[in-house]
C-alpha cells in the first residue's frame, strides 16, 4: 500500500460514496498538506474515526484525508466518521491530511499528531 | 416435477405451520412506508427526517449519560459514534437529497441511502471495521423507530400470506405486524425463550429462530415455516404444500373454546388444578374473556409500558390498566411491573440477564417504577388486581420495593385519588437466591409465582440467547427437580399459595413433573391455555404424585423425562 501520488492531489473518489456520487472537494488556492504513517495498531477503527471528527469539530478549515488505493487516491472528509471508516486506513499506512481555511497549518498539526498514535 | 426445494434448519420457537410468501426485512417496517410523496410534501417530509434525527440525537445522548454516569463509562464511546454518524454528512445530507430529488418519504430514502453504506461496509477487507455496520444499523433502527408516531399510517394489510424473514425482529413488532397478514415468522436470533418467541406463541405465529443463514430466502419467495419442527422449507414443491395444507387445521371457533376451556380443570381421579393464562399485551384481555379464562397469572407489563418507545404517563398508564381490568370483569389480573433488560443484548455486549434486570432496574429507575404503581393502584378500583415484582434476589431489594410501594399507597391515600386498597402483592421467584430464600420473603407477601423460564436459565448456566448452548436447557434437570421441590416445601410450610408460570407450565411432561412435585397452580400462554386444560383433564394426580420419590432421586434428565412420559402414556422423547 503507497502513500498518496507525488504533488498535489487532483482527483480522488470520496470513500463510502458510490461511483454516481463520487465527488472531490473544491481544490483551494492554499492549503496545507502532509503525509503521516498511522500508529494507531488497530489503524483508523470506530474510536480513532470518532476522536478525528471531534478534533476536526474544533477547527473551521476543510479537513480531509487522503490513503492511495492501487493508483487512486481515495478522500475522506474528516468530519464524516463514515467516510473515515470506509477509508480503511490500517496500521502502518501512509495517508495525506490536507486542510484549507484561516487554521489549516493548526488543523494538520493536530489531526497528524493524532495519527502517529 | 421436481423443484430446487430446501430445507433450513432452526429451532422451534412457536409451532404450527405456515405458508407464504417471504418478507426479507431488516426491519419489517422498511417494507411499511416506502412510497413516493408528491413534490409539494417535500418540505414536510425533509422536515420530519430531521425532527427524527434530533430525537435520536437526544435519546443517544441521555444514553451516553447514564453510561458515563455506570460502572463502565468507557463504553459511552460507542455511542460517540453513533452520534456522529448522525451528523454525518454521507448519511444525512444524502439522505435528504434523496428525499428532494426523487420525491421520496424519508423511510425511504434511509434505506436506500444505508443500502449503499452498508454494501460500502461489506467491501471492507477489515473484518473489524466490517462489523462496525451495526453501527449504522442501529442508528437506522432506532430512526424508523421514530419516524413511526402515532399520526402515521400503520402498517397496511398485505395482499397476500406474508412470513417475515429477519435477522432479529423484536416482540413489538411482531405485534404491531399481526394484523397486517403475517402468518409466520422466520429470524436468525433468537430461541424458544427469547420475547419475540413467546410473542409469536401468544399471538399464534408460527416461528423458526436460530435459523443460521436467511440470506437465500428473498423477498417474494414461496415458503415453508414449520414452527414444529424447527425448519424452513424454500422453494417448497407441491408435494410438500399439499402435505403441510393438510397438516393445518382449521383453528376451533371461539364459542367452542370457551366451552372447553372455561370448565374448572379437575384432573381424573378428582383433583382441582388452577390454570391461568399469561398475556403480554392488553389487548389479549379480550381473548382472555373470550376463552373464560379463571384468572391472568401474569401479564408481562413491559411490552405495553414501552410501546411507544418512550416511558408513558401515570394517567395514561391509569386508564389503560383500568381498562384491561374492566375488560376482565372478575377475572383477578397479576400484573408483573415492568421487567426490562431481558432479550435486548445491549450493545456495549453486556448480557444484561446478569445485570440490572427486573426489580433491579426498578429500585435504580424510582421515577418509573412509582408511575407505574401509582397507575396500578388507582386502576385497581377497577376489578381484581395483583402485583407482582419480577427478578427478587433478596430480601433488601424486596424491602426496598416495599418501601416504595408504601410511600406510593400513603401519597394516594392523602390526595384522595380514588385507588384500590387491598391489592395482592407477589414475588416472582425467577433467581436461586429466590428460590433458596422465599420462605424468608413469604411473611412480607400474599403470592408467589415460579417462572421457570429464568430459573432454569439461572440454574443450569445458560444463556437462553446463545446458540450455542440452548440445546442444554431441560427442565428435567435433577438440579431442577430439586430446586422446584424445595420451592414447594418452603412454602408449603409459609402457606402462601405459588403458581407456575414459565414455559414449563406449557409442556404436558413438565407439567406431570410440576403436578408430581405438588404444585397445583399454572399459567400458561392464551394460544395454549384450551389444550392444557383439556390435558391436564387427562391427568391422575395420585399417580404423578406418587413417582415424587422416584423421579428426585434419577440422575439423569432423560431418565426423568421418560419416566413421566410414560406415566402419562406419551412415547419417549426424541431428546438425546
Amino acid at each position: 500500500m503507497g502513500g498518496p501520488s507525488d504533488g498535489q492531489i487532483k482527483e480522488a473518489r470520496v470513500a463510502g460514496v458510490p461511483p454516481a456520487g463520487r465527488t472531490v472537494g473544491p481544490t483551494f488556492k492554499h492549503m496545507t498538506e502532509r503525509q503521516v504513517v498511522i500508529g494507531h495498531r488497530l489503524g483508523l477503527h470506530a474510536r480513532a474515526a470518532a476522536k478525528i471528527v471531534q478534533l476536526s469539530n474544533r477547527y473551521q478549515s476543510n479537513i480531509s484525508i487522503f490513503r492511495n488505493d492501487r493508483g487512486g487516491d481515495i478522500e475522506a472528509d474528516a468530519r464524516s466518521i463514515l467516510s473515515i471508516l470506509f477509508l480503511a486506513a490500517g496500521h502502518g499506512s501512509t495517508v495525506a491530511v490536507r486542510a484549507s481555511g484561516v487554521d489549516e497549518h493548526e488543523a494538520v498539526d493536530c489531526i497528524c499528531e493524532y495519527l502517529k498514535g | 416435477m421436481k423443484t430446487s426445494e430446501r430445507i433450513i434448519q432452526g429451532v422451534m420457537a412457536s409451532a404450527g405451520v405456515a405458508i407464504g410468501h417471504a418478507i426479507r426485512a431488516f426491519d419489517p417496517l422498511f417494507i411499511s412506508f416506502n412510497r413516493e410523496i408528491g413534490a409539494g410534501e417535500v418540505a414536510r417530509e425533509v422536515a420530519r427526517f430531521r425532527a427524527s434525527v434530533e430525537k435520536c440525537r437526544q435519546q443517544l445522548q441521555r444514553i451516553q449519560n447514564k453510561l458515563r454516569r455506570s460502572s463502565s463509562p468507557e463504553s459511552s464511546f460507542l455511542v460517540d459514534a453513533h452520534l456522529l454518524i448522525l451528523q454525518d454528512r454521507l448519511f444525512v445530507d444524502r439522505i435528504v437529497e434523496k428525499i428532494e430529488t426523487d420525491s421520496i418519504s424519508a423511510e425511504w430514502a434511509i434505506q436506500q441511502v444505508s443500502d449503499e453504506l452498508f454494501d460500502a461496509y461489506d467491501r471492507l477487507q477489515d473484518e473489524y471495521l466490517r462489523e462496525r455496520r451495526g453501527d449504522l444499523e442501529d442508528i437506522v433502527r432506532r430512526m424508523l423507530h421514530n419516524l413511526r408516531s402515532k399520526s402515521t399510517p400503520s402498517l397496511p394489510k398485505l395482499p397476500f400470506d406474508g412470513i417475515v424473514v429477519g435477522k432479529t425482529i423484536p416482540p413489538s413488532t411482531l405485534f404491531e405486524l399481526r394484523s397486517s397478514h403475517v402468518v409466520g415468522l422466520v429470524m436468525e436470533t433468537g430461541s424458544p425463550l427469547s420475547h419475540t418467541a413467546i410473542m409469536a406463541r401468544s399471538l399464534e405465529i408460527p416461528a423458526v429462530m436460530g435459523v443460521d443463514d436467511i440470506s437465500g430466502i428473498s423477498t417474494g419467495d414461496l415458503i415453508v415455516v414449520d414452527g414444529s419442527r424447527g425448519i424452513v422449507v424454500c422453494s417448497p414443491d407441491e408435494d410438500t404444500i399439499r402435505e403441510y395444507r393438510s397438516q393445518m387445521k382449521p383453528p376451533l371457533k371461539p364459542r367452542r373454546r370457551a366451552g372447553a376451556a372455561s370448565t374448572p380443570c379437575v384432573t381424573e381421579d378428582g383433583a382441582r388444578i388452577s390454570v391461568s393464562a399469561n398475556i403480554n399485551f392488553s389487548e389479549e384481555m379480550r381473548a382472555v374473556v373470550a376463552n373464560g379464562c379463571e384468572s391472568v397469572g401474569l401479564y408481562r407489563t413491559e411490552f405495553d409500558f414501552f410501546r411507544d418507545g418512550a416511558s408513558p404517563d401515570e394517567d395514561s398508564l391509569a386508564a389503560d390498566y383500568a381498562l384491561v381490568l374492566r375488560t376482565a370483569r372478575n377475572v383477578p389480573v397479576t400484573f408483573r411491573t415492568i421487567d426490562v433488560g431481558i432479550d435486548q443484548k445491549s450493545w456495549d455486549g453486556v448480557n444484561p440477564n446478569f445485570g440490572v434486570r427486573g426489580l433491579r432496574f426498578c429500585l435504580e429507575n424510582q421515577e418509573l417504577f412509582k408511575t407505574q404503581l401509582r397507575a396500578l393502584f388507582r386502576a385497581a378500583s377497577h376489578g381484581r388486581a395483583r402485583i407482582l415484582l419480577p427478578f427478587v434476589s433478596s430480601v433488601d431489594d424486596l424491602d426496598a420495593a416495599l418501601e416504595i410501594i408504601a410511600a406510593v399507597k400513603r401519597d394516594l391515600a392523602q390526595s384522595k385519588a380514588p385507588h384500590g386498597r387491598n391489592v395482592p402483592l407477589g414475588v416472582m421467584i425467577e433467581t436461586p437466591a429466590a428460590a433458596q430464600t422465599c420462605d424468608l420473603m413469604a411473611s412480607r407477601v400474599d403470592f408467589f409465582c415460579l417462572g421457570t423460564n429464568d430459573l432454569i436459565q439461572y440454574y443450569l448456566v445458560i444463556d437462553r440467547s446463545d446458540q450455542s448452548v440452548v440445546h442444554l436447557y431441560n427442565p428435567f434437570h435433577p438440579a431442577i427437580l430439586r430446586c422446584l421441590h424445595q420451592v414447594n416445601a418452603l412454602l408449603q410450610l409459609t402457606g402462601k399459595p405459588v403458581t407456575v408460570c414459565g414455559e414449563m407450565a406449557a409442556d404436558s411432561a413438565s407439567v406431570a413433573v410440576l403436578l408430581s412435585l405438588g404444585f397445583t397452580s399454572l399459567s400458561v400462554s392464551l394460544a395454549a391455555y384450551p389444550r392444557m386444560k383439556q390435558m391436564i383433564r387427562s391427568f391422575n394426580l395420585g399417580k404423578l404424585r406418587g413417582l415424587a420419590d422416584e423421579i428426585l432421586k434419577m440422575q439423569k434428565p432423560k431418565e426423568v423425562e421418560d419416566t413421566v412420559r410414560a406415566s402419562i402414556g406419551m412415547e419417549p422423547s426424541a431428546r438425546p
